[in-house]
């Protein structure tokens, strides 16, 4: 896969190396704001990707991106740029080629999103459930920001794709508090699990009025692929500190033998 | 299209008008055979009444002037030209004539500044009611074809100085001709799509009709005998009268009650953005912010990058708040949610927050909620309490949706909020104005405070 990437200021460059370097699939190259040298670049190479920054003393991001969109319909191009800018602003003919807008300081994980996109990589939510519960996104980990809506989400793995209504969610997760005491933080858990899904760009969650239901594709999960008849290591641990996990502990033990 | 009522009295008034004059014009002969003695007498005066009930138009728009500057600088300029073009006629010639003015020797002369004066008179009439419907009815004109119709206009005014030298008058009818289709058609259908066909509209396109029409005249008096110019310029007192209708409901329109409280409407929300603006992007703010970065790291690299990322995500939706008024909650939690990480990194216990999210489909002033939020980390001391929250929860009922923020803090007095902070007022100020919003504060010592905010929900809804 190949990359180019423009920006008149070598230091917004570093960021790109530090993360593209660690890709051994990506050939780079990096221009100054030279429409000539890139046009000729592109007529030499099949480029996939293009990074571009908006603001630039010698040609407009924008205008760039439509040279770069005529020499080559098939490069897709993200922008980066400080200034606040929507896709939606952009002309007609560029609505195809530009995938995305990245904001500076740009972050490790927009950029690996980016570039899995490019590669036209699909990207898979992998979900551990054996031992102790942990997702993981562009080979990074996913953070929740309370261990309950981790939790929620568990529990909504474990669902295997059935809904979970809000009364199961309860019953498993705040068995000892009251009910409306345990609703308010049903709620607080479900809209952190919405926030961190939005973060990670990542819809697998159709939030309904008091019902939670998973979309399962494009989620890899150890405890799936167990239910699928696959042979997969499982030392008896699943979901540990989760109070809950003991009735999916004795299926498992069901199917095994 | 609300407007579409005024059409057919638009096209009622050009046609009867700019018949009435051609017909005048074509027929004044005879009435003068007829009635001789009459017309003498009376076409100087009509026209006389002409004048003068232009020249109260003027001085009053002159006044109106000087008091309200940008309202009125065009309709001044179209009743001054109008004037300047009834004094220039050749009916004021009579009246000339009566008075022993007009004599044979310097008649050539005369005629020649008298027509030339006329047809500036009406030039810079054309060019003010072309500032007066671009700019009054805001109508989409590029700054190309803005150039192109000023041009457009000096070259009719040097064609028509030329042919009058030369006496081809006739190549600026054509011209006249072109421009009256091109214009009248062209900007009626802009206003009329743009939907701002009003009456005041319609009488100031009635009065570029009018006048129009009597210079048509005029140029075709000079190509064929048909056509008689004496007492066309009575018309003009009929001009003056639609251009007084329209100024008087312009100026009804513009002092009424209505307008003046949007006015000050639209002021005081500015104000307030701007308010919060400088309340919000506190020196204090960015430079405590930029020390807990650069103390992140050098401890943890990764909760650097964290810090940097909220505090970056939040410095943008500071730069972006100049222009919008409204956002949507979701966006506005986002706000609370970064500005919260960020404190959460400074303390060694952090705020707990619970979002009892159960209706978030509606809208909310820019930075509306952060103030709130930013008041009880400064005062509540909540998270040096065991069991210290803040709980936003918001839902809705048939006619409205209800944001509720509790903390169980120290509580503050509420009916010293005023001096407390300034911006907890500006948000309730603006929760009020542009959402026509309640907002309720209910704080107690050592109980804690609670914001109850009601918004209506057609005010609230999105898009």
């Amino acid at each position: 896969m190949k990359i180019i990437i423009v920006d008149d200021e070598i230091s917004s460059l570093h960021l790109f190396l530090d993360e593209i370097i660690s890709h051994n699939k990506i050939e780079y190259k990096f221009f100054k704001d030279d429409v000539n040298s890139i046009i000729a670049y592109l007529k030499e190479n099949k480029v996939d990707g293009a990074f571009l920054d908006i603001n630039m003393p010698n040609i407009n991001g924008v205008d760039l991106a439509k040279e770069i969109s005529k020499e080559s319909p098939n490069t897709k191009i993200v922008f980066v740029t400080g200034i606040n800018f929507s896709i939606e602003e952009l002309p007609i003919e560029l609505k195809e080629s530009v995938i995305g807008v990245i904001y500076k300081p740009a972050n490790a994980s927009d950029l690996e999103r980016y570039i899995a996109a490019i590669g036209n990589e699909k990207r898979i939510l992998k979900v551990k459930t054996f031992g102790s519960f942990d997702c993981f996104i562009d080979g990074k980990l996913v953070k929740f920001s309370t261990t309950k809506s981790k939790e929620l989400f568990a529990l909504l793995i474990m669902m295997n794709g059935k809904g979970l209504t809000m009364e199961h969610a309860i019953t498993y997760l705040w068995p000892d508090k009251n009910i409306d005491k345990a609703k308010i933080l049903y709620r607080d858990a479900v809209w952190r699990l919405r926030l961190i899904l939005k973060t990670i760009n990542f819809n697998c969650v159709e939030f309904g009025r008091a019902l939670l239901v998973l979309d399962k594709t494009n989620i890899e999960c150890d405890y799936y692929e167990l239910l699928d008849g696959k042979d997969v290591f499982y030392n008896g641990e699943l979901l540990t500190s989760y109070d809950w996990s003991i009735e999916y502990e004795n299926e498992i033990e069901f199917i095994k033998k | 299209m609300i407007n579409r009522r005024y059409l057919p009295l638009l096209v009622i008034i050009h046609i009867l008008f700019s018949l009435a004059v051609i017909m005048f014009s074509l027929f004044s002969r005879y009435i003068i055979q007829l009635f001789p003695e009459a017309v003498e007498e009376g076409l100087p005066v009509l026209t006389l009444v002409a004048i003068f009930s232009t020249i109260i138009i003027t001085t009053v728009e002159f006044i109106s002037l000087v008091i309200f500057k940008r309202y009125s600088l065009n309709t001044t300029m179209i009743s001054f030209s109008i004037l300047t073009n009834i004094i220039f006629s050749y009916d004021v010639v009579l009246i000339f004539m009566m008075w022993g003015i007009y004599r044979e020797g310097t008649a050539e002369y005369f005629h020649y500044i008298i027509n030339t004066l006329r047809f500036m008179s009406f030039v810079s009439e054309l060019v003010f009611f072309y500032r007066y419907f671009v700019y009054k009815y805001k109508l989409p004109i590029s700054s190309y074809e803005h150039k192109i119709s000023i041009i457009y206009i000096g070259l009719i005014f040097a064609a028509y100085i030329l042919a009058s030298f030369f006496k081809f008058d006739y190549i600026v009818f054509i011209f006249l001709l072109v421009l009256f289709f091109y214009w009248l058609i062209k900007f009626y259908y802009m206003v009329y799509k743009l939907d701002k066909f009003d009456l005041p509209f319609v009488l100031m396109a009635s009065v570029l009709c009018i006048s129009v029409t009597s210079e048509l005249v005029y140029s075709l008096a000079r190509i064929t005998d048909i056509f008689t110019v004496h007492g066309v310029m009575s018309f003009g007192a009929i001009n003056s009268f639609f251009l007084f209708f329209v100024i008087y409901i312009d100026f009804m329109l513009k002092t009424s009650k209505s307008a003046i409280e949007k006015d000050t409407y639209e002021r005081k929300v500015k104000e307030l953005q701007v308010n919060i603006l400088k309340n919000q992007i506190s020196p204090h703010f960015i430079f405590n912010a930029l020390n807990v970065v650069k103390t992140l790291y050098m401890t943890d690299v990764e909760k650097g990058n964290i810090a940097m990322d909220l505090l970056s995500k939040h410095l943008r939706e500071y730069v972006n708040a100049a222009n919008t008024y409204l956002i949507p909650f979701e966006r506005e939690l986002n706000i609370i949610e970064s500005y919260l990480e960020l404190e959460n990194m400074k303390v060694i216990t952090p705020f707990n927050i619970i979002y009892n999210i159960d209706a978030y489909n509606f809208q909310v002033p820019y930075f509306s909620l952060q103030p709130l939020i930013e008041n009880i980390v400064r005062y509540s001391k909540i998270n040096e309490k065991e069991d210290g929250y803040i709980e936003i929860d918001t839902s809705e009922d048939s006619n409205s949706h209800i944001i509720d923020i509790t903390d169980n803090g120290c509580g503050f007095d509420a009916n010293n909020i005023a001096e407390e902070s300034k911006g907890i007022k500006n948000c309730k100020e603006r929760f009020e104005i542009l959402l026509n919003a309640k907002f309720i504060i209910k704080s107690a010592a050592s109980v804690g405070t609670n914001v109850k905010i009601i918004i209506p929900k057609e005010k609230g809804r999105i898009g």
